[in-house]
């Protein structure tokens, strides 16, 4: 421990080399350049930018040269300089000479003439081409004073200058290397293909529409299920005993089946909201989209079980089967066999429905590309989101053609050898009267 | 005399304005194998569909031993297990082995375990000659196989009475004798039949009683050889006459 005033003298002297500094930094902050800052006009690396610096000199600042000091990885090669300065409200005509040093990255700016003190500096460095990695980057600015009286010239710097971008996502460094692509230029003197099939746009598009198409798949993977529980039920009260029960499930399906889904859309997003309901807008999506599905999927069971022959039921009842059992052990399971290519074309016909939920917001494939496309004002999204449906619909198309083939075989016998045929030529097990209202709705749609 | 195991009083039964049955009256006793024959509309089939129900009687009463099966409030599905039908198109389940469909109501129905279920369809199989094709679909046996099938999944069930309905109407002749042999072993074993059917040597040779029906009512009753031989009435006669 020292003695006491000793303490006290330094304290003292601390305070004073404190005070001493910051009047410095005042001083200086006076004198220098104010307002510097650095803007840059894109938001990702990898590219030709444009910098704009911007800064009001000081009041004994007769600038003479400014030197833009580029960090490592910054090319400004081939970069142009604009140059505005302003007096107060007047613009000044000063000339100047731009040099570039590659090997350095300094790009500097000399004035034929010294600006004025108190100048605004507005200096634009186009065609700077940036690194590719993104993040925040700082450009050092230095500036020459010009000499006064005794004091030779002087080059003071601003420092703390930063900008930042970001990294480029993959498929717009894939983009922008296509734009550099003979075959890509060629390609793209087409103008169909440059409308409908531009690389540049469709690498774009992949990733952009690829959360919409999960929309959409999953819309129709939520609302399917409950579509064939609630088919199913409605088939039984559409073949009940009890007339309310059955008119009451008539009227489901034909109102349902006899008005078009984009009309039940808006009555749920628009009429219902307007009479204060609302639901969250992908349960709204999920319900309609499974009481419209409902009601034909109602239609395809019962006329799947009604093409079981009455003997089935028969055999069952003569074992001592309850209606239920028969329907359960006897009835469903060929009835799933037999209705299984329709319901998978009632599954497809789903799908691709869920276009339609564009026309309420809600972001899905349709909406997508149509966003796509009103922004780039190219038509490739419309090709990316065709891809992307038939992604799903070709191989369940596929799929139904080949159960058709398969259930014509096994109700036909193996050794039958018209399977193969008929299935191909669409005659399947349930192409009977019963099935004229589903072939009815692959033509309406 | 002992209570008749099916017991048929003044049946009638009209499809809309077309009356098929016009009071029928039938006993068939235990053991006993009756064949009803007739030309077709006459309504042989719809007798035996009434008696266990497959029909609902427009009036008269169907009894099975002491259960009155069209009574109000009848457990039909409760009678039905005691009576084992074999259909002229056979109905097996298709979507289910020749097992499966023997094992089926068993497990379902009488509640069987599935070792049991197993066991008893494999004997029943055996029986009707078909063990080899237990684990074949319908899609995959011959129609006298299917009908094989089809009396064993009824027998599984241990019923009292056997109803068949022109079983081998839809039978390639060949296939028939196999079917009928089955009936045969089944008739020598002592059970209850009632055998609507065109096999006149099956009916002469295995009937211990043949009824003659036509125009909804029974014509003439008897024993193979009267109805056969010596018909009584013209109608017989006359049908006879036509077959043979």
């Amino acid at each position: 421990m020292g003695h006491p005033n000793r303490r006290r003298t330094l304290r003292l002297f601390s305070l004073a080399i404190a005070g001493i500094v910051l009047t410095c930094a005042f001083a200086t902050q006076a004198i220098a350049m104010t307002g510097a800052k650095v803007t840059v006009d894109r938001d990702t690396g990898g590219q030709l930018t444009r910098f704009t610096f911007a800064a009001t000199s000081g009041q004994d600042e007769p600038v003479t040269r400014i030197d833009f000091l580029f960090p490592e990885g910054f090319d400004p090669a081939d970069a142009k300089v604009d140059v505005t300065l302003l007096e107060g409200l007047k613009r000044l005509s000063t000339s100047f000479e731009q040099s570039i040093d590659p090997q350095t990255g300094v790009v500097s700016v000399m004035f034929d003439a010294p600006v004025p003190p108190k100048s605004n500096y507005l200096i634009q460095v186009r065609d700077v081409m940036t690194p590719i990695a993104g993040g925040t980057y700082e450009l050092p600015v230095q500036y020459t004073v010009e000499a006064s009286g005794t004091s030779s010239p002087e080059v003071r710097s601003v420092s703390g200058l930063t900008f930042k971008y970001n990294t480029p996502p993959r498929e717009e460094v894939i983009s922008r290397w296509l734009d550099s692509q003979a075959w890509v230029k060629m390609w793209n003197s087409v103008k169909v293909l440059d409308l409908f099939l531009k690389p540049q746009q469709f690498v774009r598009a992949v990733p952009l529409l690829f959360a919409g198409w999960l929309m959409s798949l999953s819309l129709v993977l939520s609302a399917f299920p409950i579509s064939i529980m609630g088919g199913l039920g409605t088939a039984f009260m559409k073949m009940s005993k009890v007339p309310p029960v059955r008119w009451l499930a008539s009227i489901y399906i034909n109102v349902i089946r006899g008005t078009p889904l984009f009309l039940q859309i808006f009555v749920v997003f628009i009429g219902l909201r307007t009479t204060g309901l609302r639901f969250p807008d992908y349960l709204s999506a999920v319900v309609v989209l499974a009481f419209n599905s409902s009601a034909y999927l109602a239609e395809i069971f019962r006329a799947g079980i009604q093409s079981i022959s009455k003997g089935q039921f028969e055999a069952a009842s003569s074992l001592g089967m309850t209606y239920w059992q028969a329907m359960r052990y006897v009835i469903i399971p060929q009835t799933v066999r037999r209705v299984l290519p329709t319901m998978t074309s009632e599954f497809i016909l789903l799908f691709k429905d869920t276009a339609l939920f564009a026309a309420v917001g809600i972001f899905e494939l349709m909406l997508r590309s149509q966003n796509f496309v009103a922004r780039s004002g190219n038509l490739t999204a419309y090709v990316v989101a065709a891809l992307y449906y038939l992604i799903i619909t070709i191989p369940l198309i596929n799929l139904v053609g080949r159960l058709e083939y398969k259930l014509a075989q096994s109700e036909h016998g193996v050794t039958a050898p018209t399977g193969k045929r008929r299935a191909r030529g669409g005659v399947g097990p349930l192409s009977g009267p019963d099935f004229d209202a589903t072939a009815a709705k692959h033509e309406s749609r | 005399m002992t209570q008749p195991v099916v017991r048929i009083v003044n049946l009638h039964k009209s499809f809309g304005s077309l009356e098929v049955l016009k009071g029928v009256n039938l006993e068939v006793q235990r053991g006993e194998v009756v064949v009803i024959l007739g030309p077709s509309g006459s309504g042989k089939s719809t007798t035996l569909r009434c008696v266990n129900h497959l029909e609902e009687p427009s009036s008269g009463e169907v009894w099975l031993q002491d259960v009155q099966i069209n009574a109000p409030g009848a457990n039909v599905n409760k009678v039905r297990e005691h009576i084992g039908m074999v259909f002229q198109s056979f109905n097996l389940f298709p979507h289910l082995t020749a097992r499966g469909n023997v094992m089926l109501a068993q497990r379902k129905v009488l509640g069987r375990t599935q070792a049991e279920a197993e066991r008893i369809a494999d004997e029943q199989l055996a029986k009707v000659g078909l063990s080899d094709r237990a684990d074949h679909y319908p899609s995959q046996l011959s129609g006298g196989q299917q009908q094989r099938v089809a009396i064993a999944r009824a027998l599984a069930m241990d019923p009292i009475v056997m109803l068949f309905d022109e079983v081998t109407s839809a039978l390639d002749p060949e296939l028939v004798r196999d079917v009928l042999e089955v009936m045969k072993e089944l008739a020598l074993a002592g059970m209850t039949m009632l055998v609507v059917t065109h096999e006149m040597g099956f009916a002469r040779e295995v009937a211990s009683r043949a009824v003659f029906m036509d125009g909804g009512v029974i014509v003439e009753e008897g024993t193979p050889e009267a109805v056969f031989d010596h018909p009584q009435n013209d109608r017989t006669k006359d049908f006879l006459g036509h077959i043979s």
